[in-house]
């Protein structure tokens, strides 16, 4: 199993008044999955995207991502093992604005201290893939919304993790750019067996998950398989977004 | 590291150039001063070292006495002693250009004898046969030789006339010789000049004394045996040294006056170092979300401070370099005002030109800067390095604007704790223990207020929640408003300012201290009507002696009034040594008693009962100054030794007054000074004016008839105060530079946040735009808000430096210095603070405000 959750809690002080944002949950998701979290605001899904990505820790329970159980590393350890085997995607995209289209992608391994002469190839290739060929030395201000998204999720994809993590990644994007986002996604999983979870608020972002668990006061309300039709291929061209 | 530096770092630096400039401009400002100062420092120091080895020469032991010297028949008993080889004596004094008031044309006559001196000094003159037949020098009695830089610059020549003031009034003298500058030549900046010591000794009134006795010893006789030889034989009226002991000597006089300069030159450094902290403090606010990006994508807390440490690195070196380049020209800029304070409180002449500066210290200095600048980016990195990466998720605003709240409280919390150890350690006088104490201490004052400073503000402003609305304009309620929604901010602004302006009133809070505490005393103590001296500057006590019985010659002209008992008042001021430094010696003729002793200004006691006990049948006995009294830990009715003339004199301390010569200061009767000192010259004589006579007239008749003869000049009572003032002003003089390098750094500061915060603000400000706020609106608030924190920082500068400087006058001064000031605080110093206080930030906040209204309204809207 890809990532394990085990009766993990969080509990957050709210002033003085203890908050309990997770309540014993526990959860299995394998490889390979396009996972879907929904509920309502203060549901506790971000804090649970947050755990499941070293980013806070759980106040008891054990989070194990690829059989390692990252709440005992230290914030060094745990910062390698991101930047090695996970990547984010988020509402706001979070590009670096001093940095071009291609400098963000290759963030990661610039993280490595690995040349740029070394990471180019790689993040050329999949901003190419992206159909941002035409856009690698544009700074952020000079993108839009979808191109932005679409950087961050190469960036997201350059050291080929096996666990990917997106808040909301269409949450700030129009509708038609949103869905060629979420096809991108949905593509990842099936093409590169990749996982995908995705916190959102949009039941039809949600649907293209191939299982969507749903929270409600910090506790797991339901979590049900959903069955995919074969998606159309994706043409890059009509990603003009 | 390299990645993170090149592709994050850089890049920030590279796209907000005001910003790096103003922050590198702050850095180069701070390191200017420190700089200059240091070179000062380190040039008076060698100018002092080098004016005592030229005039040494091949001496290995000197043999001096204080200012009037000693009996010349020493030097046979010197010459008999075991283990000296050669004794050369000569008279050393300053001398000025009759008919100049002014200490400017002075110079120091070397009285010599030519037919020894090659022995242990070599001259060189343009036309050699001066030195190698001296005897043509010696049978023309107006012989003298002067130095060719000191002709230059007096437009002298060869066989030209050089008019010195003498004891016995003006005499004129022929240039035999033009000195290369070589030995003694290179010493005081080339005035000096070389007279036959018998010619000498009779023009400066020395009678058959000497000034100092060079040696050199015989080989194989160790120097240290000679000299504890020598000292066991003439007893402890003589100092016997060797050049490097007086050195060492010059330099421990020096330290007080170099610690207070180093003292201000730290603030300044430290505003600029401040800067950095506040600079990257912001950056750090502004780039939360990246920083939380980073860290989310998997950069280490350490690898976040290795950014921010990085990013200043080049600003250190950058801002050191320019700092030492700065500094060097501001060097030079200083020195005049800095060696004219030097020479005049510790009566020496000091030639700035060699400011040295050495590669060596160039590079250590930019090394240590660089140091200073990354030991400045610790503690905001560490701050960066607590950044969770959650950050990344979600917005910050509301959680700074808390954060700024706690934040001023903590700086607070901290700057109060600071202020109470600073308070102690001056108040317990801990800094007496170590340096390191010392230095702590004058770094604590400034970060103490720096602490507190913007808690305070932030009370002002919710003080100012009070004033009902309307009161002021819309605009001005709205500026208030934002500057406590964001505290956080305006801590940063207040702070960058604070610095500079608390330099700026503690510095006028010690000058007007010591404006006020001086100024009072001359009131007190001089009141006669008029002072009559030889050329020079009797504030200072640089002036030529006269011959005592000119007095009797001045009485006789119409109008002239006796002030003493049947008499002119004459006194004499020398400088002695006492023990490990040198204490000025007053001696002076007694009033006629009904003046009631006003002359003297007493501590805790009637100054009648003062001047009964100083002239009294129990002698020999001395007034002390108290801060004589406090260094050497005497109180009345102790006694002191005194090297005299004629050996070690045991006096009694009747009294404590109030003196500001520098090292202390003894009040001597003067019937005493001259059987001790064998010495009858005068330094000044008072008079008062009779009754019906007009000052003016009585003046110009003394100028007339005997002015031009004997070289006097004659000074009102009110002139003599200008004087003093104008000296007191001279000493302080470099403290307005230092003033100024502080302001422009502070302003440097605020100029740098108010442009952050209005970036920060892009998007409100489009907001307030987009609902009618005019171009103008906008403008007024950054204005206001602007005003705003320059008024109320300048307001806690002003207290801080109110309470810093009567810790530092009270205090470490006593400490430092040895002198006791009364504290005063100076309403226009108040006044002048807070004025500069809303100019400086009237200038910073100009261009902010009208980058802020030329905003387009939809691109501000769009800002991220």
């Amino acid at each position: 199993m890809l990532l394990k959750l085990q009766n993990v809690t969080k509990t957050y002080l709210s002033g003085e008044q203890p908050v309990e944002a997770l309540k014993n949950i526990s959860l299995e998701i394998g490889s390979g999955q396009f996972v879907s979290i929904m509920g309502p605001s203060g549901s506790g899904k971000s804090t649970l995207l947050h755990l499941m990505g070293g980013l806070d820790r759980p106040t008891s329970g054990r989070v194990i991502v690829n059989d390692q159980a990252i709440e005992t590393l230290s914030d060094d350890e745990v910062s390698k093992f991101r930047r090695r085997n996970l990547g984010f995607i988020f509402q706001f995209f979070n590009l670096l604005p001093t940095l071009t289209a291609l400098e963000n992608v290759a963030l990661p391994r610039l993280l490595e201290n690995h040349k740029m002469k070394d990471i180019t190839p790689r993040a050329t290739e999949l901003l190419k893939m992206m159909n941002l060929g035409n856009r690698l030395d544009h700074r952020p201000n000079q993108l839009s919304g979808g191109e932005m998204q679409r950087v961050a999720i190469a960036r997201a994809l350059l050291s080929k993790p096996l666990l990917i993590l997106a808040d909301e990644p269409t949450g700030n994007l129009d509708s038609k750019t949103g869905e060629s986002i979420l096809n991108l996604l949905s593509n990842m999983v099936r093409e590169n067996g990749q996982t995908v979870v995705m916190v959102t608020h949009d039941l039809n972002a949600a649907s293209y998950g191939t299982r969507l668990i749903k929270f409600r006061d910090g506790s797991i309300a339901s979590d049900q398989m959903i069955s995919q039709p074969e998606p159309p291929p994706l043409i890059w061209g009509n990603l003009d977004v | 590291m390299k990645n993170l530096f090149f592709y994050i770092g850089l890049p920030h630096l590279r796209l907000k150039p005001l910003r790096s400039l103003l922050t590198l401009l702050g850095v180069a400002f701070g390191i200017a001063l420190y700089v200059a100062i240091s070179i000062i420092n380190h040039s008076t120091k060698n100018s002092l070292r080098e004016n005592i080895d030229a005039i040494a020469g091949k001496a290995k032991l000197t043999v001096t006495g204080g200012t009037v010297g000693f009996d010349d028949r020493v030097l046979s008993i010197i010459k008999k002693h075991p283990g000296v080889k050669s004794a050369i004596p000569m008279i050393e004094e300053r001398a000025y250009i009759a008919g100049k008031k002014e200490k400017s044309g002075s110079l120091y006559v070397l009285g010599v004898d030519l037919l020894q001196e090659q022995s242990i000094r070599s001259y060189k003159t343009t036309d050699q046969k001066v030195i190698n037949d001296p005897l043509v020098f010696l049978n023309q009695a107006d012989s003298i030789i002067i130095t060719k830089q000191f002709a230059h610059e007096h437009q002298l020549a060869l066989d030209s006339k050089l008019k010195l003031a003498t004891a016995n009034g003006s005499r004129s003298f022929t240039v035999r010789g033009l000195l290369e500058p070589e030995g003694p030549a290179r010493a005081y900046g080339g005035s000096i000049a070389i007279m036959d010591i018998d010619g000498a000794k009779l023009s400066f009134g020395k009678g058959e004394k000497v000034d100092r006795i060079d040696i050199i010893t015989e080989a194989g006789y160790p120097i240290t045996e000679v000299q504890m030889e020598l000292e066991r034989s003439l007893g402890k009226a003589y100092q016997i040294e060797t050049p490097e002991t007086q050195s060492k000597k010059l330099d421990s006089l020096l330290e007080s006056f170099q610690l207070i300069l180093t003292f201000f030159s730290s603030i300044a450094l430290f505003a600029g170092l401040f800067l950095i902290i506040n600079s990257i403090s912001i950056a750090v606010a502004e780039r939360r979300t990246e920083i939380g990006t980073l860290r989310a994508l998997g950069a280490t807390r350490t690898s976040m401070i290795i950014l921010f440490v990085g990013e200043v690195i080049g600003m250190g070196i950058l801002g050191s370099i320019l700092g030492c380049l700065i500094g060097r020209i501001l060097a030079e800029f200083l020195s005049a005002q800095v060696v004219t304070s030097v020479a005049q409180q510790f009566q020496t002449h000091i030639s700035p030109e060699k400011l040295s500066f050495t590669t060596r210290e160039f590079v250590i200095t930019v090394l240590l800067g660089t140091l200073a600048t990354i030991l400045s980016a610790i503690w905001p990195s560490l701050k960066a390095a607590q950044i969770h990466p959650l950050e990344s998720m979600k917005g910050y605003t509301e959680h700074q604007v808390s954060d700024g709240a706690r934040l001023a409280k903590k700086l607070a919390n901290g700057g109060l704790i600071i202020l109470f150890l600073v308070t102690c350690s001056a108040v317990f006088e801990w800094e007496r223990y170590s340096t390191l104490i010392s230095a702590s201490t004058k770094a604590g004052y400034v970060i103490a207020t720096a602490l507190f400073g913007p808690f305070v503000v932030i009370l002002f402003l919710k003080g100012l929640e009070r004033i009902p609305r309307g009161t002021f304009s819309a605009v001005f309620h709205f500026s208030h408003e934002n500057l406590l929604r964001n505290p956080k901010r305006t801590i940063n602004n207040v702070m960058a300012l604070l610095v500079g302006l608390f330099l700026v009133m503690l510095i006028s809070t010690i000058r007007s201290s010591f404006h006020d505490t001086l100024m009072g005393w001359l009131d007190q103590t001089f009141i006669s009507d008029i002072l009559v001296t030889s050329t020079g500057r009797i504030a200072t006590t640089e002036v030529q002696a006269l011959n005592e019985n000119i007095q009797r010659r001045i009485l006789k002209i119409p109008g002239v009034r006796a002030i003493g008992t049947g008499r002119g008042a004459g006194s004499r001021v020398i400088r002695v040594p006492y023990l490990d430094g040198k204490i000025t010696i007053k001696a002076m003729d007694r009033f006629a008693d009904f003046y009631s002793g006003r002359y003297i200004s007493a501590v805790h006691a009637e100054p009648l009962e003062l001047i009964q006990r100083l002239y009294g049948p129990f002698q020999p006995s001395v007034l002390a100054s108290q801060d004589f009294l406090m260094k050497h830990h005497k109180k009345e009715g102790d006694t002191i030794l005194l090297n005299t003339p004629r050996g070690t004199v045991q006096f009694r301390i009747v009294g404590a007054i109030y003196d500001y010569a520098p090292g202390g200061v003894l009040y001597i009767d003067r019937k005493i000074y001259k059987k001790f000192w064998n010495d009858s010259l005068v330094s000044a004589f008072a008079f008062n004016i009779q009754p019906g006579h007009d000052l003016e007239q009585v003046r110009n008749d003394i100028e007339r008839t005997l002015g031009k003869q004997l070289n006097l000049f004659v000074i009102s009572n009110h002139e003599f105060k200008v004087q003093t003032q104008e000296a007191i002003e001279q000493s302080f003089a470099y403290t307005r530079a230092i003033e100024l390098i502080a302001l422009i750094v502070g302003m440097l500061g605020l100029l740098n946040t108010l442009l952050i915060s209005v970036i920060e603000r892009t998007r409100e400000i489009g907001m307030l735009r987009a609902v009618g706020s005019t171009q103008g609106q906008i403008s007024q608030m950054i204005f206001w808000e602007s005003i705003l924190q320059g008024f109320l920082g300048a307001c806690v500068a002003v207290v801080f430096g109110i309470y810093i400087g009567w810790l530092f006058v009270r205090y470490s001064l006593v400490g430092s210095i040895g002198w006791i000031i009364d504290f005063h605080v100076a309403i226009p110093a108040i006044l002048s603070t807070i004025t500069v206080g809303i100019l400086v930030s009237i200038i910073a906040g100009y261009y902010p405000s009208k980058k802020a209204s030329k905003l387009l309204i939809t691109e501000a809207l769009d800002y991220e």
